[in-house]
């Protein structure tokens, strides 16, 4: 019986790998910054999808649910981290490109400096902006992830994108000419 | 920001979709996780399941502030006090021992006279000696309380005594009042002076419902509004002083983790100044993040420099899971 169990479940991880395993990655990548530990994330994602796979009631939808995990894994590693990104980034004030991943650096000078002033923002503002406008999930999608409820949601994103821009002009943005 | 501004930055969003790892790396990952599963599923057999809830830990705090005589009385002195044993759920050869328990400190009562039934035999004392007598033998210091505070008993013993009751002697033997409580609860006077109490309690047989067991037990009180004596202004110094703590504590919790948390004060000046503060965490560690606390606290109180605030002497932190289990947070 266990070997049936087993094997349904394992199919049931390989096929969300197979159809959520870059959603996961970018979330966790564009988090952390870190390509090499963005994939050993995203890879604890999976194995803990599937140690808690009977507590997953389908309550919500098994995408949302990988990335709740993915969330939780990615803030706790975060968490633990954070003695040593301090330390890492107190001398990135002499680097030019900061912390930001050389992954996002190939995609452009706009798309490194929007990264770069994102994550110079809270966490909960950075969580809100990749979820609603990189990975464009629903208002109703990202809350559920976050465990927050709708309205903090939209208020969230709201202060975090004024405060991207903010930052953006802080890092040298300058303003499009309006045509 | 204008609006192509904003439609400029959804396009760079828009861009950061093409991230992705390669083909080999994607394979790689797959390999991975399902030898991960294999590893993982010894260990959930025997383990059983973790559950992904948000965790609730509560980080209690309890300074214990140098400065006031009265806390130097309570926490220098620990003749014979302070001990707690493990409750005993079976016959014992000799009668238990016995607590009060005065704003979360417990103190070791003296055993007096007793008539203690052990396997069908009966051992017995005849007191002989005087409460005070036997008090002063014990080296039992009268315990400092403030006027009017509660306090209950506690036996290391199931089952609790069938019936019990107190008598109340004062200090020159004038007058022994004997007073009824309902419950192993008691309220002490309200008037300064030292008080001296007889405890006792009875087990009655089961069977012929007759008392078969009964020990009594002493201990003594000095009632003081010394305690109290504080003025509104001092009390108003210490308390703004200490939110000032609660506060530093607070911001520093909140840039490490941006948890959600709550912190409370609790000051009553007759025991340990408490400080809880309630954090959030998404962590399965919560061990880790309770040492973490401890030492982030630590820092803050190090740091802390309060001119009218009298030195902290002492202080503790328990990091409690919300069960009410202690976490294994030792150093």
């Amino acid at each position: 019986m266990n070997i049936l169990v087993d094997s349904y479940e394992k199919g049931k991880i390989q096929e969300w790998y197979q159809l959520y395993y870059k959603d996961i990655y970018r979330f966790i990548l564009l988090m952390i910054g870190d390509h090499e530990q963005a994939k050993d994330l995203t890879q604890d994602t999976f194995i803990k999808a599937y140690e808690t796979m009977e507590t997953f009631q389908g309550v919500t939808s098994d995408k949302n649910w990988l990335y709740r995990i993915a969330r939780n894994i990615t803030i706790d590693f975060i968490r633990r981290k954070k003695p040593i990104r301090y330390f890492i980034e107190s001398f990135a004030a002499f680097a030019s490109n900061g912390d930001c991943p050389e992954k996002i650096t190939t995609l452009g000078e706009s798309e490194e400096l929007l990264y770069r002033s994102m994550r110079k923002l809270k966490r909960t503002y950075q969580e809100v902006i990749i979820l609603r406008k990189i990975k464009e999930l629903s208002i109703q999608e990202t809350a559920e992830i976050l465990d927050w409820n709708e309205t903090k949601v939209k208020n969230t994103l709201f202060r975090g994108l004024a405060a991207l821009k903010k930052e953006m002009i802080k890092e040298g943005y300058e303003h499009e000419t309006v045509r | 920001m204008k609006q192509s501004d904003d439609q400029k930055i959804d396009s760079i969003f828009k861009n950061y979709e093409t991230l992705d790892v390669t083909e080999s790396e994607e394979k790689e990952m797959l390999t991975n996780i399902m030898s991960g599963i294999d590893r993982t599923n010894k260990k959930k057999k025997t383990m059983g399941l973790y559950n992904p809830i948000i965790s609730t830990i509560l980080a209690t705090i309890a300074l214990v502030l140098g400065g006031y005589m009265f806390l130097d009385y309570l926490y220098m002195d620990d003749s014979g006090r302070g001990e707690n044993n493990e409750s005993v759920n079976m016959p014992t050869e000799l009668p238990p021992s016995a607590f009060v328990e005065i704003q979360g400190l417990e103190y070791e009562m003296v055993l007096g006279g007793y008539s203690w039934v052990y396997n069908n035999q009966a051992t017995s004392t005849t007191q002989g000696k005087s409460i005070y007598e036997k008090l002063e033998e014990n080296g039992f210091e009268p315990i400092l309380v403030s006027p009017g505070e509660e306090i209950s008993f506690k036996l290391n013993y199931q089952p609790e005594p069938d019936t019990f009751s107190i008598f109340k002697y004062t200090e020159n033997n004038t007058d022994r009042t004997y007073e009824h409580i309902e419950k192993l609860k008691f309220t002490l006077p309200e008037e300064d002076g030292t008080y001296y109490y007889h405890f006792e309690a009875s087990w009655l047989d089961e069977e012929s419902g007759f008392t078969s067991s009964s020990a009594s037990y002493f201990f003594s009180v000095e009632v003081s509004t010394l305690v109290d004596d504080f003025s509104d202004e001092d009390l108003n110094m210490i308390s703004s002083e200490l939110r000032i703590i609660v506060e530093t504590i607070q911001n520093r919790l909140f840039e490490e983790y941006e948890s959600d948390l709550f912190g409370d004060i609790q000051v009553d000046f007759k025991g340990p100044i408490k400080i809880q503060i309630l954090i959030e965490s998404t962590s399965d560690d919560l061990d880790g993040l309770g040492l973490e606390v401890k030492d982030l606290v630590r820092d803050v109180l190090s740091k802390i420099d309060l001119e009218t605030m009298p030195d902290v002497a002492t202080y503790e932190i328990d990091v409690v899971g919300l069960n009410g289990s202690l976490l294994d947070t030792e150093d």
